[in-house]
């Protein structure tokens, strides 16, 4: 169950007393601390948490576009590691005012870990949003069962995720930039 | 976004946040509605973290603060407790960490907003260096002054903060994963009694795990040589001392039981000799494995409890 809002921030209070506290017995320092320096307290660890718990138990503004589309002001500029071929889905016939045809697009970026797929829509000649619409053969980022799809293994057995793999955002960008030299 | 429903009912969600691909699995999702709910709000704290701290957007909060020197700029709660704990973690790792390599960075050529393309550019009206010394923090009015030109960078928390804050929204719904570009925060089981796989990417070989770890309520954070080449060869992570790629690690994997704390640690455990490294995370009294460039593995006395 979530806790209440009133629990959640006498929570966060309590954590921030402790935080202030690891604060105060590490401020009168003259010389540089050493990490060497050996410690009983949790101190950045009870630090992480208050910071976290005090943020959550405030909330974010609900204005915002949280709804995990990925809105492209404009061509990022960024040289595709690769690019594969991409089909056009339903472009309009007619060019609309603007850099873009409208029209939906779909195209494939493919990084040493897998393609993406990426989906933009172009209205009024502006890109109207940007999606991953399809990702990984080896990342289970969509819609794969990372059981059926992740085969990176040590022993033979899958992971569900791996740790320090970070490029399938490039990958993304080379599907987009792909996808948009279709809409040219 | 995209939507999975297999027969094994995994609720997988991917959408792109802080240029890279943030993904979300909750297993197996009981309520549909209130699992997709919480979700979607999970997502809204990447969206949020992102546009609060990003070095990229000269209208960010972030970029407010790195563009006013000498004069307090009060922030919001988050962006305040993000660089207090930024300038915590420089102070206890000896200066290893700092959060005012922003310029370097920018000089490094990592000044690129990834949705836009744009470029930022920061003149700084001062040859002497900053450092996290030079972060001024006020508590009482939540103010933070620059005493010296500099331009912050978060990247090496933000992603961390964001996933600790999606997982705090997702707590309800039990089993699930976060991994937002390598960074990952599971959350009880993948499948019954049994749980989450995740392996630590073999720094030469991008395909194949160099250690696999059973996680069941922690974070795992890697910071590696491998990613983002600057053109020159080089990497993101700068040795705040030298504005220099820092050479030696391969890569650092941090287990912790928040992402904001593995994600700092293992920023600052690359940018130490290994043994010292080593050293931080076991005074920090969590987990980790240094990989040096030479491909030696030094890790903490308890890792192997996270091993199968």
């Amino acid at each position: 169950m979530p806790k209440s809002p009133a629990k959640r921030a006498k929570e966060a209070a309590r954590l921030k007393a402790k935080l202030a506290a690891n604060e105060a017995r590490s401020q009168p320092e003259t010389t540089r601390p050493k990490h060497k320096r050996r410690r009983l307290t949790d101190g950045l660890l009870g630090m992480s948490s208050a910071a976290v718990l005090t943020i959550y138990a405030l909330g974010y503004a609900k204005t915002q576009n949280a709804n995990g589309e990925t809105a492209v002001a404009s061509l990022p500029s960024e040289p595709a590691p690769t690019a594969g071929a991409g089909q056009i889905t339903h472009p309009t016939p007619t060019p609309a005012p603007g850099s873009y045809r409208d029209g939906t697009y779909v195209a494939v970026g493919s990084s040493r870990h897998g393609d993406i797929e990426a989906t933009v829509v172009v209205q009024n000649g502006h890109i109207a949003s940007a999606k991953v619409t399809n990702c990984g053969t080896r990342y289970p980022c969509s819609d794969v069962d990372p059981l059926v799809d992740e085969v990176v293994t040590r022993q033979g057995e899958p992971v569900h995720y791996m740790s320090g793999a970070t490029d399938s955002s490039r990958a993304y960008l080379g599907a987009i930039r792909q996808a948009l030299a279709q809409a040219k | 976004m995209s939507k999975a429903a297999t027969a094994d009912a995994s609720l997988v969600r991917s959408a792109i946040y802080m240029d890279t691909l943030v993904t979300i699995e909750v297993r197996p999702p009981a309520a549909e509605t209130e699992c997709a709910a919480r979700v979607t709000k999970a997502f809204g704290w990447f969206a949020h973290v992102e546009r609060l701290c990003s070095r990229f957007d000269p209208d960010s909060e972030l970029s407010r603060i790195s563009a006013t020197c000498g004069t307090p700029v009060r922030v919001s709660p988050m962006l305040f407790e993000l660089i207090s704990f930024a300038c915590a973690v420089a102070q206890e790792t000896g200066d290893t960490f700092d959060p005012t390599v922003g310029h370097a960075m920018e000089k490094r050529g990592f000044d690129r907003n990834f949705r836009t393309g744009e470029r930022v550019s920061s003149e700084l009206c001062s040859q002497s260096r900053a450092d996290h010394r030079d972060v001024v923090l006020d508590p009482a009015v939540r103010s933070v002054t620059l005493t010296r030109p500099a331009v912050l960078d978060l990247g090496a928390i933000a992603k961390g903060f964001a996933i600790d804050l999606a997982s705090r929204e997702l707590e309800p719904l039990g089993d699930f994963a976060i991994n937002a570009g390598g960074d990952i925060l599971a959350r009880g089981n993948h499948s019954r009694g049994a749980p989450w796989r995740i392996g630590i990417r073999n720094p030469r070989e991008p395909s194949d795990a160099i250690e696999t770890l059973l996680i069941s309520d922690a974070a795992v954070c890697t910071s590696g040589d491998y990613e983002r080449p600057d053109g020159n060869g080089g990497h993101h992570l700068l040795d705040p001392q030298t504005g220099e790629p820092a050479v030696g690690i391969a890569s650092a994997t941090v287990i912790a039981p928040s992402a904001l704390l593995a994600d700092a640690l293992s920023t600052a455990a690359f940018l130490m000799h290994p043994k010292s490294g080593i050293e931080l995370l076991e005074c920090q009294n969590v987990e980790g494995l240094i990989i040096s460039a030479d491909l030696q593995k030094h890790e903490t006395k308890g890792l192997s409890k996270y091993r199968p």
